[in-house]
């Protein structure tokens, strides 16, 4: 494998991410976005923060 | 939409330019070399994409910070906002359920501790009730402390420190204490009622003060000095100031009028003074107590007034009681204020001493009630 596989493999994967596409690999894994919605935090001095929402990539791996 | 390895292949081929089955070779090496990892290396980092790990036999693939913020383009800047005013309780994870447990447990541990100093508290002040009746109440908290002690080194199964014991009695006699607390509360009550009671004196001092001011008291004084001047002769006994020559139930306004301004409302009258009076003894001199009413005396005179009344009838009526031996009595018109009164008087004097002097020759009820004015 040579750089320029891996460069072209993971600006694949992350346009497909980014489109929120699913990537499977065989023998590997999936790659995959999910988003995660705002939310309330609580420290532990008791202040209150609205988090704001961020999508996040999910790796599950074959075995 | 799925992408499955064939079409990832397709899509590599179609960026690099080179064959299906190329692509397809390097990505079974990279597969190889992924997987590789799980055995011989504990990381494969990819630059610009992310770290493959094995943690417990598991790939686990940790995206690159670059590869994050490009996924979170759309949320760029935003940033957690602080809620203020939102508390929530805290959320009840596994391990804070833990916790509360192990709090309700220690909790309940304390509670069963109180409880024992509780007994205890109960315990030492039934015996220190019991020591009150035999003993001086001075010694009794030591008494009162000894055998909490001695209850804590018998319940008590755990090796119990000497502080400790300390701080239970110290607990069960504080506790003692807010036990007798209850009792002292009625002494937050005095304050009150003793502001009541000054509230209360307060308000009675007022209206004492306004009831004084509006003259219910000095209304009883005009309604006694009020018919003193109607009918002065009914109190004539009563007023026994007996060395003061000045009549105080007649206006003492009457000698200043009568001396400074010789009004012409003044019309004398005498009296034939009656005919019980003998006459042997009228020199018909001048001045005189006894005798005949000299109506020439030019520059006036003093004399004795013995009565001093509305009406001529009364006067006269008066008049004619006056017992005693010839005496020169002479009944005189005047107006005080607009008021008439007619004036009973008796003897006529050239000064102010020698009627002083007669004074004394009255009898009784005229002697300590009468006043000298001048007329003429």
């Amino acid at each position: 494998m040579d750089e320029q596989f891996l460069e072209a493999l993971t600006a694949i994967i992350r346009e497909q991410i980014s489109r929120k596409n699913k990537v499977h690999i065989d023998g590997m894994g999936a790659f995959r976005l999910e988003h995660q919605k705002q939310f309330q935090k609580q420290y532990d001095n008791g202040r209150v923060v609205m988090m704001p929402p961020k999508d996040l990539v999910r790796f599950t791996p074959d075995n | 939409m799925n992408i499955n390895k064939k079409q990832l292949i397709s899509f590599i081929s179609e960026r690099t330019g080179m064959d299906r089955s190329e692509a397809d070779d390097q990505l079974k090496k990279l597969i190889e070399h992924i997987q590789q990892v799980g055995e011989d290396q504990n990381k494969f980092h990819i630059e610009g994409f992310g770290t493959f790990t094995t943690v417990q036999d598991r790939l686990d693939f940790e995206p690159a910070d670059v590869f994050e913020t490009e996924i979170n383009n759309r949320y760029a800047g935003m940033k957690p906002i602080e809620l203020i005013g939102a508390y929530k309780e805290p959320q009840t994870g596994k391990i804070p359920a833990l916790e509360e447990e192990e709090a309700e447990k220690e909790a309940s541990h304390i509670d069963a501790e109180e409880d024992k100093k509780d007994e205890m508290a109960a315990r030492s002040e039934a015996q220190s009730r019991k020591d009150d009746k035999v003993e001086p109440p001075e010694v009794m908290p030591e008494k009162e402390e000894e055998p909490a002690e001695k209850i804590v080194d018998q319940e008590s199964t755990e090796t119990v420190t000497d502080k400790e014991e300390v701080t239970a009695s110290e607990s069960a006699a504080e506790q003692s204490q807010k036990t007798h607390k209850p009792s002292g509360k009625p002494s937050k009550d005095p304050i009150g009622r003793v502001m009541l009671i000054i509230l209360i004196v307060l308000i009675l001092a007022a209206a004492g003060w306004f009831a004084y001011d509006f003259g219910l008291f000095s209304e009883k004084q005009g309604s006694e000095q009020l018919p003193a001047q109607e009918n002065p002769t009914q109190q004539q006994p009563e007023d026994a100031e007996a060395a003061e020559t000045v009549d105080p139930t007649v206006d003492p306004a009457a000698p200043v009028v009568n001396e400074g301004s010789p009004s012409g409302n003044e019309t004398q009258r005498s009296i034939p003074a009656g005919n019980e009076n003998g006459g042997a003894s009228v020199d018909n001199k001048p001045y005189g107590l006894y005798g005949e009413p000299n109506t020439d005396l030019a520059g006036g005179y003093y004399t004795i007034v013995i009565h001093s009344l509305r009406t001529r009838e009364l006067a006269e009526e008066l008049a004619q009681k006056v017992d005693g031996p010839n005496f020169r009595i002479n009944i005189k018109q005047v107006t005080i204020d607009g008021t008439t009164y007619f004036r009973v008087s008796i003897g006529q004097f050239k000064t102010n001493a020698a009627a002083r002097d007669a004074i004394p020759k009255l009898p009784e009820p005229l002697k300590s009630n009468n006043f000298i004015t001048y007329s003429r």
